[in-house]
C-alpha cells in the first residue's frame, strides 16, 4: 500500500531529479523542441529524400543559400518520362538531364513558336549553366507574351538580379508575388541561389530592396526568411532604395506574421512614398478587410483599380469588394465601363460586365458583352498564333 | 463494507491524489472564469491567477509524488525511472519521425484494432510531441526544484517553515479560487436575463504568453459602457469572439454583449466587430451599395426609427427594383410595429417600381431547319462537323451525368435534357443553311474534290488508330524532328483553319455549359489561362497534323494548305467555326433558361 505521508528515510523518487539520465532527457527534449520550432514550419520542398538533399538542408540551415540551391537543383530522381508528358522538358531538367531537356524544349518551340513553358525551360538551363544574359533573353521573351506568367516573372527577376537590373527584377517579383508560389519547384531554388549570390557581396554593396523582395518570396517556404526580409526592407527604406516597394514588402511580411497594425502602417507608408502604387493600395484593402472596415476597403480597392485601370488583376479585387461585399452592381458597372473605355480590348472587363448585367436581370446587355468578350478572346488567340517578328 | 470504507479512506488520504484534485479544481475554475468573464480593471486577470494556481498545484503534485512511497510492485519502475523516461522520449521521437508512414498505413492494415492504433500513431504530429515534452520538461523542472528545496529545508529550519507555510497558502488560495469560480458558475450558468449589446471601441490591446507560444492570453481595454470616461478590460478569446489579437487595434468599433447575471454581477458573453460601423459614411461614398443599405435598414428598424427605415427602403427599391422580398419583410415589420401609414406608403412604392428580373433571352433555334434536298446534311458530313458535334455532346452529357450523381441533381438532369446531339446539330444546321443560301460555289466544289476526301479519310483513319501509335510517333519527335518546311506547313494549316483557336473556344463553352448545368460557379479565365490553353492546343494540333498526314508528301500537303488559304478555304473554315460555336451558344442559352425556369418555379 502506498504511504500517506513522507517516510523518515527519503524514498528513491526524491533523488530522481538528481539522476544524470533525467537531465540528458531534458536536454534532448529541449533540443528536439528547438529543432521542431526551426524545421517544423519549413516547406516540404526543402527536405528532398536523398544524400544530396540532406547536404542541401545542412547548407541551407547554415545560411549558404547559393551552395544549398545548387545541391537542391541536383536532387531530382531519375524518371523515365516520355516526351508527350514532358513537352516543355521541365521533367528532364528536374532529372538533371540538361541535353534531353533542351532537345525537348526546342522541339516543342519549333511546333509551337513562342510557347512559354519550353522557353522557360531554356531559361532555367541557361541559369544552371551560369549564363544569366541568355536566361534573361528567354524569360523576357516568355514574359512579353505572357505578362502574368508566374514562373516567367520569377525567372526574369532572377536573371535581371544577376545582371544588376534591380528595378526590373523588383517589378517582376512584385508582379509574380501577387500570385504567390511559382508552379515549378526549381524556380524556388533559382531564387534561393541568386539570394545567396547577392548576400555574398560586402553589406554596403548588397541591393537591400531587391534582397527584401527575394527573402519575401523565400518566406513562403520558410518563415525565418520573413525576419531577413524585414531587416533588408528597413535598410532599403533608410537608403532610399525603392522605398515604396520596400514598405510594401515590410507590410506583406508583417501581415503574414500576424502583425496587422504594423502591416497597415507600412503599406500606408508605401502609398505615401508612391501614390500610384496599385499593389500597395490593394494591400491596404486586404488589411481593411481583416479589420472588418468596409469603407476603407472600398476606397483602397477603388484606388488600386484607378492606379492601374488596364491591369485585369485589379478587376478581381473590385469584384470581391464592390460586387460581393457591398452588393453594388451599379458602381461595378461604372468602373468596368471605365476599364473598357481605357482599353477597348479588355475582354475580362466585358466578361464581368456580362456577369453583372445577368445578375441585374438585363439579358440583352449581358448577351452583348458576352459576345464582345468572345470576339476579343478570339482575336487575341488568333493574334497570339502569328509568328513572332 | 468496512473494507471498502477503509480502502476509500486510504485513497482519499493519498497525498498525490489530493494534489491532483487541487490541480483539477484550479484548472476547471480557470475555464469557468474565462467562460463567464467579468469586465473591469483587474477582474479579467483572475484567469491568469487560475493559471498560476494550476501551475502551483502541478508543483505540489510533483512534490507529493516524490515524497510518496510507491507500491512495492512499482518499486523497480521508480528505481529505473530515469532510464524509462529517456527510452519513452526516444520512442516518442521515433514515432514522430514515422508518423507520415503511420498516416497511410491504416489504408493497408487489416483488423479494426490495428487500424485504430496506426491512426492514433499517425496523429503523433510534431505539435502533439511538443506539448508532451513541454509538460514533461515542466514536471522535471518541478522535480529539480523540489529536490533542491528538500535539500535546503533539511539544512535550515526557517526555510523548512517557509516551505510549509507556502504549501498551505497554495492550498488555501486554490480553495478560495474555487469558491470564486463557483460563484461565477452560478452567476453565469443560472443567468436567464436577456443579453444587451453595447457599442464601444478598443482603446488598447495587450497580451502575454508562456515560452514557445503556450497559454497565450490577450485582453482588450474598451471605452466603458457603464462609466463615461473610464475603460474596461475584457479577456479576448480569438476563436470564440472571431477576433484575432493581431487584427484588433485602437479605435476598432466593437459590440459587447453583456448579461446581468444570476447574482447581479454583469458578465461579458461575446465581443464582435460592430457590423454597423460607418454605415452612413459608407452610403454617402457609395450610395448604390446594396448590402450596407440593407444593414442600415435593419439597424433603423431595430432602433424603432420607422420613418428613416421606410425612407431607406424606398431608396433601395429605386436602386434595386427586384428587391421586393426584402421590401416585403420591411413592410411586415412596420405593420407589426403599428406603423400602418409608413407600411402602406412603402407598399404603394414597391408596387410602382417593383418588377421581377427579366427571364432571359428567348432561346433555342426553330425546330428542324429546312433541308429539303439534304445539302445541309451533306455539308455537315463532308466537313466532319456532325461527328465533332456528336463528340462534344457526348462530352457534355458525360460531365453533366457526373454532376447529377454528385450534387445539383435536378438541375443537371434538366440540363442533360436540353443539350443533346440533335439539339446541337439543329442549331448548327441553321448556320449551314444560311451559309449555303449565299454559298461559295468554289468552296462547295472543293468540298467534293478528291483532295478534300483524301485528307478527310486520313484524318478519320488517324482518329481510329490506337492511342499508343500516336504517342509513339510523338515520343520520337525530339530525336527525329520534322523538317523546317514541314513544320512551316503545319503552322500555315493551323492558321488557315484556325482549328486550335476553335478548340479552345469550344472547350471554354463546354466548361460554361457544364458549370451552369451543374449549378457551379465558374470563375473568369484570365489572359494567361487563355494563352496557356491555346499553346497546349497548338501543340496537340501540330502533333496531330504531323501524325495524320505523315504519309502525305510536302508538295501534296502544300497543295492542300494553299487551297485552305484561298478565300474558298477560309470561307469553309469560317462556316465550320460559326456553326460549331452557334450550336454551343444556343445550348448554353438553353441551359441558362432551364436553370432560370427552375429557380423561378422553386
Amino acid at each position: 500500500m502506498p504511504s500517506t505521508s513522507a517516510p523518515a528515510s527519503a524514498p528513491p523518487a526524491r533523488r530522481l531529479a538528481l539522476r544524470p539520465l533525467l537531465w540528458v532527457s531534458v536536454v534532448l527534449m529541449i533540443l528536439w523542441g528547438v529543432a521542431y520550432r526551426r524545421l517544423g514550419p519549413m516547406a516540404g520542398e526543402l527536405f528532398p529524400v536523398s544524400g544530396a538533399g540532406l547536404r542541401a538542408v545542412v547548407l541551407y540551415l547554415s545560411g549558404d543559400y547559393a551552395g544549398a540551391a545548387r545541391l537542391y537543383l541536383r536532387t531530382g530522381g531519375r524518371t523515365t518520362s516520355e516526351y508527350s508528358s514532358d513537352t516543355s522538358g521541365a521533367l528532364a531538367l528536374a532529372d538533371g538531364d540538361l541535353a534531353l531537356a533542351e532537345r525537348r524544349a526546342r522541339t516543342t518551340l519549333a511546333l509551337v513558336p513562342g510557347a512559354a513553358e519550353p522557353m522557360l525551360t531554356l531559361a532555367e538551363i541557361a541559369l544552371v549553366r551560369g549564363r544569366p544574359d541568355e536566361a534573361e533573353r528567354h524569360a523576357d521573351a516568355a514574359r512579353a507574351r505572357h505578362p502574368d506568367h508566374v514562373d516567367a516573372l520569377y525567372l526574369a527577376a532572377v536573371a535581371h538580379a544577376y545582371r544588376g537590373d534591380d528595378g526590373v527584377a523588383i517589378d517582376a517579383l512584385n508582379r509574380a508575388l501577387r500570385q504567390g508560389r511559382s508552379s515549378r519547384d526549381s524556380v524556388f531554388f533559382h531564387v534561393m541561389e541568386v539570394t545567396g549570390h547577392l548576400t555574398r557581396r560586402p553589406p554596403a554593396q548588397q541591393p537591400a530592396s531587391l534582397l527584401a523582395h527575394l527573402y519575401r518570396y523565400l518566406r513562403i517556404y520558410d518563415p525565418v526568411n520573413g525576419t531577413r526580409a524585414i531587416a533588408h526592407a528597413r535598410r532599403a527604406i533608410a537608403a532610399g532604395d525603392h522605398p515604396a516597394d520596400a514598405y510594401l514588402t515590410l507590410g506583406v511580411v508583417y501581415d503574414k506574421i500576424g502583425e496587422h497594425a504594423q502591416s497597415l502602417h507600412a503599406v500606408e507608408q508605401a502609398v505615401a512614398a508612391d501614390p500610384r502604387h496599385a499593389e500597395a493600395y490593394r494591400w491596404i484593402a486586404v488589411e481593411a478587410w481583416r479589420r472588418a472596415d468596409p469603407l476603407l476597403r472600398y476606397r483602397m480597392a477603388r484606388a488600386a483599380f484607378e492606379s492601374a485601370p488596364t491591369d485585369p488583376f485589379y478587376l478581381h479585387t473590385l469584384d470581391e469588394t464592390v460586387l460581393r461585399a457591398l452588393g453594388d452592381p451599379h458602381t461595378m458597372t461604372v468602373l468596368l465601363r471605365r476599364a473598357v473605355e481605357l482599353d477597348p480590348r479588355n475582354a475580362e472587363a466585358h466578361e464581368r460586365l456580362a456577369a453583372v448585367a445577368r445578375l441585374q436581370g438585363d439579358a440583352a446587355t449581358a448577351a452583348t458583352h458576352a459576345h464582345a468578350a468572345r470576339s476579343l478572346w478570339h482575336t487575341f488567340l488568333s493574334e497570339s498564333a502569328e509568328p513572332s517578328p | 463494507m468496512k473494507s471498502i470504507a477503509r480502502r476509500v479512506r486510504a485513497i482519499v488520504g493519498m497525498r498525490p491524489l489530493r494534489a491532483l484534485a487541487l490541480f483539477e479544481l484550479a484548472h476547471w475554475f480557470t475555464n469557468v472564469t474565462g467562460l463567464y468573464r467579468l469586465p473591469g480593471a483587474y477582474l479579467p486577470f483572475a484567469v491568469a491567477v487560475g493559471v498560476v494556481l494550476a501551475g502551483a498545484a502541478l508543483f505540489l503534485l510533483v512534490q507529493r509524488l516524490m515524497t510518496a512511497r510507491p507500491p512495492l510492485s512499482l518499486q523497480p519502475v521508480v528505481d529505473h525511472a530515469d532510464l524509462l523516461i529517456l527510452l519513452a522520449i526516444g520512442n516518442l521521437m521515433l514515432i514522430n519521425v514515422l508518423a507520415p508512414v503511420f498516416q497511410v498505413a491504416p489504408l493497408f492494415a487489416g483488423g479494426l484494432v490495428l487500424r485504430n492504433v496506426l491512426m492514433l500513431l499517425g496523429r503523433a504530429s510534431g505539435g502533439v510531441l511538443l506539448g508532451i515534452f513541454f509538460v514533461l520538461i515542466a514536471g522535471l523542472v518541478c522535480a529539480l526544484l523540489v529536490s533542491v528545496g528538500t535539500w535546503l529545508a533539511a539544512r535550515s529550519r526557517a526555510l523548512s517553515l517557509t516551505f510549509r507555510v507556502l504549501d498551505r497558502a497554495v492550498v488555501a488560495a486554490i480553495l478560495l479560487f474555487t469558491v470564486y469560480g463557483m460563484a461565477l458558475a452560478f452567476n453565469g450558468g443560472l443567468d436567464t436575463s436577456a443579453p444587451v449589446e453595447h457599442r464601444t471601441e478598443v482603446v488598447r490591446i495587450a497580451g502575454a504568453q508562456a515560452p514557445w507560444g503556450f497559454v497565450p492570453l490577450s485582453w482588450v481595454e474598451l471605452r466603458s459602457w457603464r462609466t463615461p470616461g473610464a475603460t474596461e478590460r475584457v479577456l479576448l478569446f480569438p476563436a470564440r469572439d472571431g477576433l484575432a489579437p493581431g487584427r484588433v487595434g485602437p479605435g476598432l468599433p466593437l459590440t459587447v454583449r453583456v448579461r446581468s447575471g444570476f447574482l447581479n454581477v454583469s458578465w461579458v458573453e461575446a465581443l464582435a466587430v460592430d457590423p454597423d460601423r460607418d454605415l452612413e459614411e459608407l452610403l454617402r461614398v457609395v450610395p448604390t451599395a446594396g448590402a450596407p443599405r440593407q444593414q442600415l435598414i435593419r439597424k433603423l428598424l431595430a432602433a424603432g426609427r420607422w420613418q428613416e427605415a421606410a425612407l431607406h427602403t424606398r431608396t433601395f427599391l429605386d436602386q434595386y427594383p427586384s428587391a421586393l422580398p426584402f421590401a416585403g419583410s420591411v413592410i411586415g415589420v412596420l405593420e407589426r410595429a403599428g406603423q400602418k401609414d409608413d407600411a402602406r406608403a412603402l407598399e404603394r412604392h414597391a408596387r410602382a417600381v417593383g418588377r421581377f428580373p427579366d427571364t432571359g433571352p428567348a432561346v433555342g433555334g426553330s425546330p428542324g431547319a429546312a433541308d429539303p434536298d439534304g445539302t445541309v446534311h451533306d455539308m455537315m458530313a463532308r466537313l466532319g462537323l456532325g461527328a465533332h458535334l456528336d463528340e462534344v455532346a457526348a462530352r457534355i452529357q458525360s460531365r453533366l451525368g457526373n454532376a447529377s450523381r454528385t450534387r445539383a441533381e435536378a438541375r443537371a438532369a434538366g440540363a442533360i435534357a436540353v443539350v443533346d446531339r440533335n439539339a446541337l446539330r439543329e442549331a448548327a444546321s441553321e448556320v449551314l443553311a444560311r451559309a449555303l443560301a449565299r454559298g461559295d460555289a468554289e468552296a462547295l466544289r472543293w468540298l467534293r474534290s478528291p483532295q478534300w476526301q483524301r485528307m478527310r479519310a486520313l484524318r478519320a483513319q488517324a482518329a481510329l488508330d490506337a492511342t499508343s501509335a500516336r504517342e509513339e510517333f510523338i515520343a520520337g519527335l525530339p530525336d527525329a524532328p520534322p523538317s523546317a518546311a514541314r513544320i512551316a506547313l503545319v503552322h500555315r494549316l493551323d492558321r488557315a483553319s484556325a482549328v486550335s483557336v476553335l478548340h479552345v473556344e469550344v472547350s471554354e463553352l463546354v466548361e460554361r455549359i457544364v458549370a451552369r448545368g451543374g449549378a457551379r460557379a465558374r470563375g473568369f479565365r484570365d489572359r494567361g489561362q487563355w494563352l496557356a490553353a491555346a499553346e497546349s492546343m497548338r501543340f496537340r494540333t501540330a502533333t496531330w497534323t504531323l501524325y495524320a498526314y505523315r504519309d502525305v508528301s510536302d508538295p501534296e500537303l502544300l497543295e492542300y494548305v494553299t487551297a485552305l488559304e484561298t478565300p474558298a478555304g477560309r470561307w469553309l473554315a469560317r462556316v465550320y467555326r460559326d456553326a460549331m460555336l452557334a450550336a454551343l451558344e444556343s445550348a448554353l442559352a438553353r441551359v441558362e433558361a432551364a436553370a432560370l425556369t427552375g429557380r423561378t418555379a422553386s
